[in-house]
């Protein structure tokens, strides 16, 4: 009887301990957050302006050494080739990607620029297991292409679609992305190579903080020509590149249910959890069975005794 | 910017159906410059020879330079400031607007304004694309400019 109670009360206090332990884990891991740069840097596009000319994608091609792409980059029939309405998306060779959308309520095309956002928490960087990913005090999310793996986790974190795999090679299968032309330009005080080349001025280089009050400017100066919504000031926690539209952004193919907390805010009481079951639990229930295997052995022992003390009796 | 020319066009259009000679004298021929070759960004792309006459004729100076010289100027945003404001000494584009355009650098904002001046290029293409995409006028890279040879390259252009 005695035995039993105390076996509760262990199994009690076993549980309590892991229960506390999961919570001040879970607690101690959400105050360690990415560090954020209050100067970092970033983009403004500004969709009203865009052209739909490509001059980014051929710059990115240029600056980046991109294979030559099978048509010519002023060939505009490309923003109609999407099968079953598939939009062109970031692969290995195509860093940035201009895509023609048509939306009722305006009586001309608007183009949507797609590139790394390059987020202010970014999911990418906190999924990958080699850490190869690093948020740069100017704002560009660079990976380090030596230490990749290639495990295409960063892939299905980004609530982009961002990060592509090299799938055409089999000895170098790596992730490819925009990286803010961080080491040929941005390190080097030039502007991306996008950013350079766009003849409307629709991407404007800028420390996110200003960008977010030029835009505000935009909007506040011209209440017709812009919706009152920055994308990606507070998206996904925030991210370094920014955009200006003149109809609601689902229409022009943003994603608009993505949440405004960092994506890593969703997933990081549960991972915070993985190494404490790990490492508390295989001990914990080890325990518990040691406990009941010797409690068992201990009544076994006590019967033969019983059972040897009644045969040298008899 | 943009939206400012779209009310300005029907009544300069008009204005200038009923004065049919003025803006074609000899006086105002001679007070604007007739061509003017726009090549202080040309790497990719050709020089431009704008001819800036024809546009002088069918539109008010203010649709372009602003306030820095001719009529004055109409929209109410900059009335506030520059209602009695002399023409300047320079009035190319290049005077106020930028090679390079960033939100790093600029001029010093005047409360809210000034705070978002576009760079050279993005004035130019955004002043003559906004107002070509209004007009009918045209609007394809190398109907004003043609590649040349580095153009030809970055674009993956074959040679004709």
């Amino acid at each position: 009887m005695k035995t039993q109670t105390s076996r509760r009360t262990l199994l009690k206090k076993g549980l309590g301990s892991a229960a506390a332990a999961i919570f001040l884990r879970a607690k101690t891991a959400r105050s360690h957050n990415i560090k954020r740069y209050p100067n970092s840097c970033g983009v403004l596009v500004d969709m009203t302006r865009c052209i739909g000319c490509r001059s980014c994608e051929a710059a990115c091609n240029a600056e980046q050494k991109l294979p030559s792409p099978a048509l010519p980059f002023d060939d505009r029939s490309l923003f109609a080739q999407g099968r079953h309405g598939s939009k062109r998306r970031t692969d290995e060779n195509h860093f940035t990607v201009i895509n023609r959308y048509d939306p009722p309520e305006i009586d001309h095309p608007l183009f949507r620029k797609i590139q790394c956002n390059h987020c202010q928490e970014p999911a990418c960087l906190s999924s990958c297991f080699v850490n190869a990913y690093t948020k740069t005090p100017e704002g560009a999310v660079i990976y380090n292409p030596d230490v990749c793996v290639g495990c295409r986790t960063c892939m299905i974190a980004c609530p982009f679609y961002i990060p592509a795999f090299r799938y055409s090679s089999a000895l170098h299968p790596q992730i490819v992305k925009c990286q803010f032309c961080y080491e040929t330009r941005l390190k080097n005080n030039l502007l991306p190579a996008c950013v350079e080349a766009c003849p409307q001025e629709a991407l404007l280089f800028g420390k996110r903080e200003k960008l977010i009050k030029i835009a505000r400017h935009r909007i506040r100066n011209d209440r017709d020509r812009y919706v009152d919504h920055i994308y990606g000031e507070y998206e996904a926690g925030g991210t370094s590149w920014l955009y200006l539209s003149s109809v609601e952004f689902d229409q022009v193919g943003f994603d608009t249910t993505i949440p405004h907390e960092p994506i890593l805010n969703s997933v990081k009481n549960f991972l915070a959890m993985v190494p404490m079951v790990l490492t508390i639990w295989p001990p914990l229930f080890a325990g518990f069975h040691l406990l009941a295997a010797r409690r068992a052995r201990a009544e076994k022992t006590r019967q033969e005794n019983n059972r040897e003390k009644a045969d040298e009796d008899v | 910017m943009v939206r400012v020319k779209i009310d300005l066009f029907p009544l300069l259009s008009l204005f200038f159906i009923i004065f049919p000679v003025m803006p074609t004298t000899a006086a105002f021929a001679a007070a604007v410059a007739s061509t003017v070759t726009i090549d202080a960004l040309q790497e990719l792309y050709t020089p431009v020879d704008f001819d800036h006459l024809a546009h002088a004729e069918m539109y008010n100076c203010t649709s372009c330079h602003h306030h820095t010289t001719g009529t004055t100027m109409q929209d109410e945003k900059c009335l506030k400031c520059h209602k009695n404001s002399p023409a300047t000494a320079n009035v190319s584009c290049s005077s106020c607007h930028h090679r390079r355009s960033t939100a790093l650098d600029g001029a010093e904002p005047h409360g809210n304004y000034h705070i978002d001046i576009v760079g050279l290029k993005g004035a130019l293409h955004l002043n003559c694309l906004g107002c070509h995409r209004e007009t009918g006028a045209p609007c394809g890279c190398i109907e004003c400019h043609d590649y040349t040879e580095a153009g030809r390259k970055r674009f993956a252009v074959q040679e004709n």
